[in-house]
């Protein structure tokens, strides 16, 4: 038998040759953008504590945990929590952590206080630091004209330290916190400062866009006990989900892995 | 001729001078008195306070008020900041509330030399803190701004806690570098 006549005869027993059905192959999943869920405080830090003795700790990680289970049922989306029990870490630990594995968004949950009673509703933060950030500057338009283009950066000045590696990250973080306030606003109160800007310590060395959200005042009656309840805190974690979803939607977030 | 110009130049020192004096302390009829060191802020006076402008948080929850408050004069920059200080975290005035805990000291206040100014206060400031990046943005803000409200020489302020550097005062707040004056969170207008 010929090598031509030999190489037939095996494709036509091939079940892959030409006619042949194709067994069935798993589709491999699609790469799941991650998030970082980080809930404030933990251990021996109770961080806000209400009148009614709700901790922040513990109503931030109740919060952190249906945003997980919300993203899960959700699909596309992989919620990585800093931590998921009663633990204490440092901020540097929590930066860590973040920066372990690509992720597209850093949320850091948080309870406010005021020193007024009055003070009420939910705020976001983003990160703030010495300088304007590079992005801030570049798109700063020129009086009458258009924003100039981003100037060359040259792979030297691409080092970025390690507590300030979050300015690189504030035009994407910016744009995340003008759609959780909008978010937020139409669903309920909005705090006095709503988007804030500010050299928070969580936010600094994440090496993503970053954003801190005050869920609500644990100084305010209104806001402790709307806090405390189960629908609150739902809504509040979906309210996270769909702005995430939705900057992933209009390219504010990249769509899959970073 | 010359000796005509030489006069009017003084004159116009002296009235600078003035005026800067007048700027230093508000209403007070006299700026802050003087010298230690390097100091070199102020000069003789006659007065035994100066009005300082202090921060205080505002009753209705929005941000921090401002309050025209008498301090006793110091003998020096660094002893006039710790008197503003120390009034800085006394009792609020009526209409408005405490931004630093209760029961924090000023352990001291002194000046590097570059127009940064150090605030060293006792560990109230976060054992007793309440939490929350709002409230701890008050309180920074408070001693921040009554300091650089009312030294000129002082540019900015970092925050030492028991002589020590400190991360934050409640967990948000990067304590690392000296902060700018902030009057962003002041709301409503400057009162007696």
């Amino acid at each position: 038998m010929s090598i031509l006549a030999l190489a037939a005869a095996v494709l036509a027993q091939s079940p892959a040759g030409p006619g042949a059905q194709q067994p069935p192959v798993a589709a491999s999943p699609a790469p799941l953008a991650s998030v970082v869920v980080d809930p404030g405080h933990g251990g021996d830090d109770h961080g806000a504590v209400g009148a009614t003795g709700i901790e922040e700790k513990a109503l931030v990680l109740g919060v952190a945990q249906r945003l997980q289970s919300l993203a899960a049922l959700h699909g596309g989306i992989r919620v990585r929590l800093t931590r998921d029990d009663d633990r204490a870490l440092t901020l540097d630990q929590r930066a860590t952590t973040a920066n372990s594995s690509p992720g597209i968004l850093f949320v850091s949950l948080h309870a406010n206080f005021s020193p007024s009673p009055k003070t009420a509703g939910v705020e976001v933060g983003t990160f703030r630091g010495a300088a304007p950030a590079a992005a801030e500057v570049h798109a700063a338009p020129r009086r009458g004209g258009p924003a100039p283009p981003p100037a060359p950066v040259s792979r030297w000045a691409a080092l970025v330290r390690w507590d300030q590696a979050q300015a690189q990250h504030v035009e994407r973080a910016s744009a995340v916190a003008q759609r959780l306030v909008e978010r937020f606003r139409a669903s309920g109160t909005v705090g006095p400062r709503a988007w804030f800007q500010a050299p928070l310590k969580p936010l600094s060395a994440v090496n993503m866009p970053a954003v801190l959200v005050e869920l609500g005042y644990l100084s305010n009656t209104d806001d402790e006990a709307a806090l405390v309840s189960e629908a609150r805190q739902a809504a509040l974690a979906q309210a996270v989900l769909d702005v995430v979803v939705a900057s992933m939607a209009s390219g504010a977030l990249p769509a899959g892995p970073r | 001729m010359m000796w005509r110009a030489l006069a009017v130049a003084g004159a116009v020192v002296l009235l600078l001078a003035f005026g800067a004096g007048v700027w230093m302390i508000g209403h007070s009829p006299a700026p802050p008195a003087v010298v230690r060191g390097s100091d070199t802020d102020a000069s003789p006076a006659p007065t035994s306070h100066i009005t300082a402008t202090l921060f205080f948080g505002d009753a209705g929850g929005r941000g921090l008020v401002a309050r025209r408050v008498d301090v006793p004069l110091g003998a020096s920059v660094a002893d006039q900041g710790e008197a503003i200080l120390l009034a800085a975290l006394s009792t609020p005035p009526p209409g408005t509330v405490a931004v630093v805990p209760v029961g924090t000291r000023v352990r001291a206040f002194y000046l590097d030399g570059t127009g940064t100014g150090f605030v060293d206060l006792s560990g109230e400031v976060r054992t007793k803190h309440p939490g929350g990046s709002f409230a701890e943005a008050l309180t920074v803000a408070a001693v921040v701004n009554a300091v650089t409200s009312n030294l000129p020489s002082v540019a900015r302020v970092r925050v030492l806690v028991e002589g020590k550097e400190v991360e934050t005062l409640a967990g948000h707040l990067d304590l690392a570098e000296p902060f700018l004056p902030d009057l962003s969170l002041v709301v409503g207008r400057t009162t007696p």
